[in-house]
């Protein structure tokens, strides 16, 4: 597993809200490459180098997916699922982004396996603080686990 | 009145001892006097002599004869007056006649009934005394009768509705022939008519005796405590076996017949009536032709002056009665504790068993629309038969005529003797049949009767039950479904909810981070190309884009308190008050606010939901109050009206109480926005959170003065 780079894989169906966390992400000064797929189905080709991303480079896997709950084809919750079951990407972190606040969402999202949970807020200036948080922890201070991919 | 014969015969010796005196005077005079005396002289002596001795013989002899006849005549007229008193005094009339029939004596009842006087009568000729000529001829005849037979007579009329026994006794004179008849009619109405009362109630009680099933009595019981019949009525042989008239001579001869164990409780009875007086019934056993028998008594004792004690009942035979009382029992007990179809199968069971009869058969009238198809429809059989089975009744039978359906049903059932009684519902309707069946002669008739009757109508009650608790189950049935589809209606109206809710809280606020989003980034790329209006609207669109979003959440807020289930815990107000108030200094750390909490503010309820509650009335409170230099904020608890309730109070702007009522629904303000923020959503939801915990939430306060919210999280008790 390459973890140089450092990629951030970024699963969002709105494009306004992918071109808002890009921005936020820049603004916080975080500079490392996103990949944007737009939906669940797109997200597990891209991981398992399946369907139309077939071919891909498996070596390389990003260093943190952030994750919407609302995604056309496959929601949310299932894709992580996929990630922990497959034992290539079972350790891989997941942050979930939502607008959701709703409890059952939260306990599916930790019930799933995944490492954290940020909402959305309106205010996009909490929003840039959020994912600049998120993105100095776990792609400085968080050290994955070394295992074999 | 005549002497005595004693005094006659008294004088008569006079007449001797006269005589020998006289003889005796001469020869004293003859052998003392005459020496002594000249011839002369002794003549005279002799004269003297005599003289004297015949003066005294009339005083001593004369005398006493004459007073002797004179009183003799009187005493006859005496006698006589005597007579007629005593024959006047007979309360019935009474005469004397001679041979010619002519009237001696007559008393004053004979007179009463002729209607004439006592004087009349006599000395008149009996024939002209009676006024009806036939009677007196009548009754001459039987005089003359017994003027030739010497012999006493009776007859027997009747005379103005009074019934006369009359005797005619004759009296023969010195010629041997009858001289006179005395007649004495004796007045015997009033014990004829007694006699023919006694007769007929004597009639009346050997009646009512001969035709009763038992038999009544008299027994006397002594002080010595000796038992005697005085009287039992001849029914008693058909009840005991014993005569009456061997029960009376002997009263021991009916201690061999009494079941033995039954004895000495007929003593302890007996002697607690003498003792109490109080009327008794109870019942022994006595053994006649080697079968058991239940004689049933009812008797009152009543003391008599001796102090000896008589009882007056009634006995009879209870056989019959006891066994079926013990056949009643035994399927009542029997058939107790079961419902339903289980009932129908243990009366079957148990009315073969208590009437040993060979087939019981309990069934159902099933009656469709139209009368021709009627039909029986077994509930039980005994034997029992593994299916219900339908007899269909033909359309000519009368189900009222009990006979012509119990024949109907032995030809169908191919059992011999039926006997049935028609199970009869309340509004009078034949529902159903209790039937027996035994191949042999019909015994015990007037118990399979009384107990079919009663089974019949046990059965009926059932049926009734049946077929209420199936409406009831129907009904239930019908509840439940409709309370399903509610419930399914209602889980699918909580879903959509759900759903919206979930769609508001993702799809509504994307656009708004949108605009929020791309706002500022206008501002912060293209700031430098706006003037300050074009930079202060940008401000103002965001602004508002912020304030919807926490609308947003506030609304979702409300949804989520109103669903859920409520899990009730120990929660400590305070300290949920303490953290929201840490929160708000850390948000607004230039704000002065005294805040005052009560230690332990413990209640139980739903930790999530009383946080939200807190949380509101907290922020609430430090909204309001944010315009006063020093604010106090108060949390505790306290009782009013008799109930602990939680208040939370500020000294902030407060509230008109014309518009209390408006303060806990949703989106109603009492302030203008430019003064305190808020959309109205806060309070709508703290008055959820307590009302679904059953308790109330209420609030003081006046402009300027400060609020006061208080709530209860019990209903009241």
């Amino acid at each position: 597993m390459v973890m140089d780079d450092k990629s951030i894989l970024l699963v969002e169906d709105n494009p306004n809200d992918e071109l808002l966390t890009l921005r936020a992400f820049k603004k916080s000064g975080i500079l490392n490459p996103i990949t944007v797929v737009r939906d669940g189905v797109e997200a597990v080709d891209y991981l398992f180098g399946t369907g139309t991303h077939a071919g891909r480079d498996m070596s390389v896997l990003p260093a943190v997916v952030l994750l919407d709950l609302h995604l056309p084809k496959l929601d949310g919750v299932e894709v992580l699922r996929r990630i922990r079951a497959d034992e290539r990407t079972a350790l891989l972190p997941v942050v979930i982004l939502t607008s959701s606040l709703e409890e059952q969402d939260l306990v599916a999202s930790y019930a799933s396996g995944a490492n954290s949970y940020v909402r959305k807020p309106v205010d996009f200036i909490s929003f840039v603080q959020a994912a600049a948080t998120l993105g100095m922890y776990w792609l400085m201070m968080n050290e994955l686990p070394r295992g074999k991919p | 009145m005549s002497p005595s014969p004693k005094s006659i015969r008294t004088r008569l010796l006079f007449i001797p001892a006269l005589t020998a005196g006289v003889m005796l005077a001469f020869e004293v005079a003859k052998q003392y006097l005459k020496p002594h005396f000249s011839p002369w002289e002794s003549h005279l002596v002799t004269i003297v002599f005599v003289t004297a001795l015949a003066g005294f013989v009339t005083v001593f002899v004369v005398v006493p004869l004459a007073a002797s006849f004179r009183d003799s005549t009187e005493k006859l007229r005496e006698k006589h007056a005597a007579l007629s008193a005593l024959v006047d005094a007979a309360p019935y009339p009474a005469f004397l006649v001679d041979a010619s029939f002519r009237v001696l004596l007559a008393n004053s009842a004979l007179a009463k009934v002729l209607r004439r006087s006592v004087d009349d009568l006599v000395g008149t000729n009996l024939f002209d005394a009676l006024p009806e000529r036939e009677v007196a001829e009548k009754r001459v005849e039987l005089m003359r009768e017994v003027l030739r037979t010497k012999q006493t007579m009776t007859f027997t009329d009747a005379r103005a509705g009074r019934t006369y026994v009359n005797h005619l006794v004759p009296a023969l004179g010195g010629n041997g022939a009858v001289s006179q008849i005395a007649v004495i009619a004796l007045d015997l109405t009033d014990i004829f008519e007694s006699e023919r009362r006694r007769r007929e109630a004597h009639e009346r009680l050997q009646n009512i005796t001969a035709r009763i099933p038992g038999f009544v009595f008299e027994m006397h019981v002594t002080l010595e405590d000796e038992v005697t019949f005085r009287y039992a009525s001849d029914g008693v042989t058909d009840v005991v076996g014993l005569s009456a008239s061997a029960l009376m001579a002997d009263f021991s001869s009916l201690a061999p017949i009494i079941h033995p164990d039954d004895l000495p409780r007929l003593r302890v009875l007996r002697h607690a009536a003498v003792r109490d007086l109080r009327p008794q019934s109870y019942h022994f056993r006595c053994i006649v032709d080697g079968s058991i028998r239940y004689i049933l008594i009812a008797a009152a004792p009543h003391r008599l002056p001796d102090g000896s004690t008589v009882f007056h009942g009634y006995a009879q035979d209870g056989t019959r009665q006891v066994r079926a009382e013990a056949a009643l029992r035994a399927v009542m007990q029997g058939t107790a504790g079961h419902t339903g179809k289980g009932f129908f199968v243990v009366l079957a069971e148990w009315l073969a068993t208590a009437l040993d009869v060979h087939g019981v058969l309990v069934a159902e009238l099933v009656q469709r629309d139209e009368p021709e198809r009627r039909a029986l429809v077994t509930l039980a059989r005994w034997p029992s038969i593994p299916d219900a089975e339908r007899i269909e009744l033909p359309a000519e039978l009368a189900i009222d005529d009990v006979a012509a359906l119990a024949t109907f049903l032995g030809e169908r059932l191919g059992v011999g003797n039926v006997r049935l009684s028609p199970i009869v519902s309340v509004e009078g309707a034949m529902v159903g049949l209790v039937a027996v069946f035994d191949d042999r002669p019909p015994r015990d008739v007037d118990l399979v009767g009384s107990l079919l009757a009663v089974s019949s109508v046990r059965a009926g009650a059932e049926l009734e039950r049946r077929a209420a608790q199936l409406e009831i189950e129907a009904i239930n049935a019908d509840l439940e479904r409709r309370v399903h589809e509610r419930t399914l209606e209602l889980e699918a109206a909580i879903k959509e909810l759900e759903t919206f809710s979930y769609s508001v809280s993702h799809d509504l606020r994307a656009p708004l981070r949108s605009i929020d989003g791309f706002s500022l980034a206008l501002l912060e790329d293209y700031g430098s190309k706006l003037d300050d209006d074009g930079r202060k609207y940008l401000g103002i669109v965001r602004g508002e884009s912020q304030r919807l979003g926490v609308l947003i959440d506030d609304l979702l807020r409300l949804s989520r308190v109103s669903r859920g289930p409520l899990r009730r815990t120990t929660v400590d107000l305070g300290a949920l008050a303490a953290a929201a108030i840490a929160r708000l200094r850390m948000r607004e750390p230039h704000r002065k606010v005294e805040c005052e909490i009560a230690p332990a503010l413990i209640v139980e309820g739903d930790a999530g939901l009383l946080q939200v509650l807190v949380d509101n009335l907290v922020e609430n409170a430090w909204k309001f109050t944010s315009r006063v230099p020093a604010a106090h904020l108060a949390i505790g608890s306290e009782m009013v009206d008799g109930e602990q309730s939680v208040y939370v109070r500020d000294d902030g702007a407060g509230f008109d109480m014309a518009y209390a009522d408006k303060l806990f629904a949703p989106f109603q303000r009492l302030h203008r926005s430019t003064e305190f923020e808020g959309h109205g959503v806060g309070l709508a939801t703290v008055h959820r959170v307590v009302t679904r915990h059953g308790g109330r939430i209420w609030a003081e306060g006046r402009v300027g003065g400060g609020a006061t919210f208080r709530f209860t999280l019990r209903e009241r008790a």
